[in-house]
């Protein structure tokens, strides 16, 4: 089954360029965001003196910013920081979700009646209304943004984690592995839920860049990681002062969200294209 | 039909309650005390806090005092704003028509394009058009829109000169309100026999860069969904059959092919309140429009818990709503659904 997924990918991706830049891209985020202290020409909340919303140049790659910090190194944390909290939100939705997503659709009964209410009623509202409501509970931060964020993506997960559990449960191998007296914790880890792998990696990699798009909207409205942490929002928030005099410190955050969720977005396609190749195209 | 209306709304009452019951556990989820956020740390006068305490109903036990907000609710009272003094209802609804002229305006802009981009993709399948624009929809559905907004802007106002960047109007203007509208209430008699169009142009040159950005997702995702939909029904048989009688391209497309194609495309234009909500709150932030979105990141950051817990009440309510109504028409235009009793 991986082994097929892995073959799939590698041919989506030969004949699908955009598919393949992508992944490219999405590595040398990664690469960029490890070795960030490496990359980085100099510390990103240093404040170099006299030099004020320097256009790019040569001593200063991309430019400074308002206050004299090297907008380059701040752009490599930044990074750092939008791919960690990329991450943060999909181990915890994955986890929360995939678990109360299996549980609900294991056992159904009132309890799973409740759970779909409650993830309709969180779903009817725009997710970034609602983290702005958890952010108005716990308070503006970067951390309290990761919490929000991740709250908001937990629903579909569920819901798609359910719906797959309720398909895969009443097929013969299931029926034949609880006739063998398969414990319930035995069947939903080790039988059902490997089964409903595909769609959930796919919902994953959506979680990842909306999360990051979301995390950067918070920062930019002031209600996500505050000054002088090196996040894109709230780099591109700072910016906004400077639309006129300094356009650079405006485009290159903003540039950088909008390829990282790109890239994302795309990956996503070509990964769901390889898991399903009924719905290519589409 | 009208069983599963009943049963539709009867389903939407018990979302709002749990939609009021949401907000209500909000507000007294917020660490501190709410009594002390209202009079302040310097008020807190033993005799003015048991007052206001018994005032607001907070010395009563929960279950009483959720009933007593259902209650308030019912009459439309939500609470006065912290900051302005002011009750909530009435500050919703001076902004809402802002938000309204502006996600119609965007929302529209998207329709008249994106449809016809949408159905011009699915004809000519394959071809450099449509590989360029699914790549293009694909940037605009990924777009950061509070970064694409400010691009506008340097493009459009700072370089061009063309539009204003921030507010509804010059604020030289005054307009009596009528519909709330601006590009409406310009054009009343009074107003056009004292400063003639101006003020019908200002309030246009205002509006159009935010629903431009508001928009570019919108526009991205019918343009998608088009596309989709319309490829999705050329390939049944009856388009064949269509074919083979000998109709033309243009009559096999617009008679047999768009009209069901429709379907999912109005459903998504429903169901894409949301997002037009979630635009509006970073498109207003973004040129100072006076409307919901930026009221909530403002109440947010005062922390004026009632106009937050009053706006998500009354936001998620026209959602809810609205979700309703798209679900009917959706129903109502799809009869095999009727039948399954869904």
């Amino acid at each position: 089954m991986k082994n097929e997924l892995i073959k799939n990918l590698i041919n989506n991706l030969k004949s699908n360029k955009m598919g393949l830049i992508s992944l490219i891209m999405i590595i040398l985020f990664f690469i960029i965001a490890i070795f960030a202290p490496l990359i980085a020409p100099f510390d990103p909340t240093f404040i170099h003196e006299n030099a004020l919303r320097l256009a790019p140049g040569e001593r200063f790659l991309l430019g400074t910013d308002d206050v004299g910090r090297d907008i380059l190194s701040r752009l490599v944390y930044g990074g750092r920081l939008s791919l960690g909290i990329g991450l943060m939100v999909v181990i915890f939705t994955t986890v929360v979700g995939t678990l109360w997503g299996a549980l609900c659709g294991y056992f159904q009964g009132s309890f799973d009646t409740f759970s779909m209410r409650l993830m309709d009623l969180i779903l009817s509202l725009p997710s970034i209304l609602l983290a702005m409501v958890v952010v108005a509970i716990l308070g503006p931060g970067f951390l309290n943004a990761i919490i929000a964020v991740s709250i908001v993506a937990v629903p579909s997960f569920v819901r798609l984690t359910r719906a797959q559990v309720l398909v895969e449960k009443n097929k013969n191998y299931v029926v034949a592995s609880k006739m063998f007296g398969a414990s319930h914790l035995r069947l939903i880890f080790r039988v059902i839920l490997p089964n409903c792998f595909s769609p959930l990696l796919v919902q994953a990699t959506l979680n990842f860049s909306e999360g990051i798009l979301n995390a950067a909207a918070l920062g930019f409205l002031g209600l996500g990681a505050q000054a002088p942490t090196p996040e894109w929002g709230t780099m591109l928030a700072d910016a906004r002062g400077y639309i006129e005099q300094s356009p650079w410190m405006v485009t290159l955050p903003g540039l950088c969200i909008l390829l990282t969720v790109l890239s994302f977005n795309i990956f996503g396609d070509v990964l769901r294209d390889a898991l399903d190749p009924k719905l290519r195209g589409r | 039909m009208l069983s599963l209306v009943l049963k539709k709304i009867f389903g939407l009452f018990a979302t709002l309650l749990g939609v009021a019951l949401m907000t209500f556990i909000l507000v007294r989820l917020v660490p501190g005390d709410p009594v002390m956020l209202l009079i302040g740390e310097r008020g807190a006068d033993p005799a003015v806090y048991l007052e206001m305490k018994q005032k607001l109903g907070l010395d009563q036990p929960l279950p009483k005092q959720f009933i007593s907000y259902l209650k308030n609710i019912s009459h439309g009272d939500l609470g006065e704003s912290i900051v302005s003094h002011r009750p909530v209802i009435e500050e919703f609804s001076e902004r809402f028509p802002a938000t309204m002229e502006l996600g119609l305006l965007a929302l529209l802009w998207a329709v008249v394009l994106g449809i016809p981009l949408g159905i011009y993709c699915a004809v000519y399948r394959g071809k450099t058009f449509d590989q360029l624009m699914t790549s293009i929809s694909l940037v605009g559905y990924s777009m950061p829109i509070f970064w694409w907004g400010l691009i506008l802007i340097i493009i459009f106002s700072v370089k061009l000169g063309l539009t204003p960047v921030s507010g509804r109007i010059n604020v030289l203007f005054e307009i009596p309100t009528w519909t709330g509208f601006y590009l409406l209430d310009t054009l009343q008699k009074s107003v056009i026999e004292t400063d003639g169009f101006a003020p019908f142009k200002s309030a246009l040159s205002h509006l159009i860069l935010p629903a431009l950005c508001m928009g570019t997702i919108p526009l991205a995702v019918i343009t998608r969904m088009t596309r989709s939909a319309l490829l999705e029904v050329l390939g049944e048989d009856y388009i064949r059959t269509a074919h083979a009688k000998g109709n033309s391209m243009r009559r096999v497309l617009w008679v047999h092919a768009f009209r069901n194609a429709l379907i999912p495309i109005i459903t998504i234009l429903g169901l894409m309140l949301g997002s037009v909500v979630t635009g509006a709150i970073l498109t207003e932030n973004i040129f100072s429009w006076p409307g919901l979105g930026k009221w909530m990141v403002a109440s947010v950051t005062a922390r004026d818990y009632p106009v937050v817990q009053g706006g998500v009440l009354l936001i998620a309510s026209i959602i809810v709503i609205t979700n309703m109504l798209t679900d009917l028409v959706y129903i109502w235009a799809n009869p095999k659904l009727q039948e399954n009793n869904h």
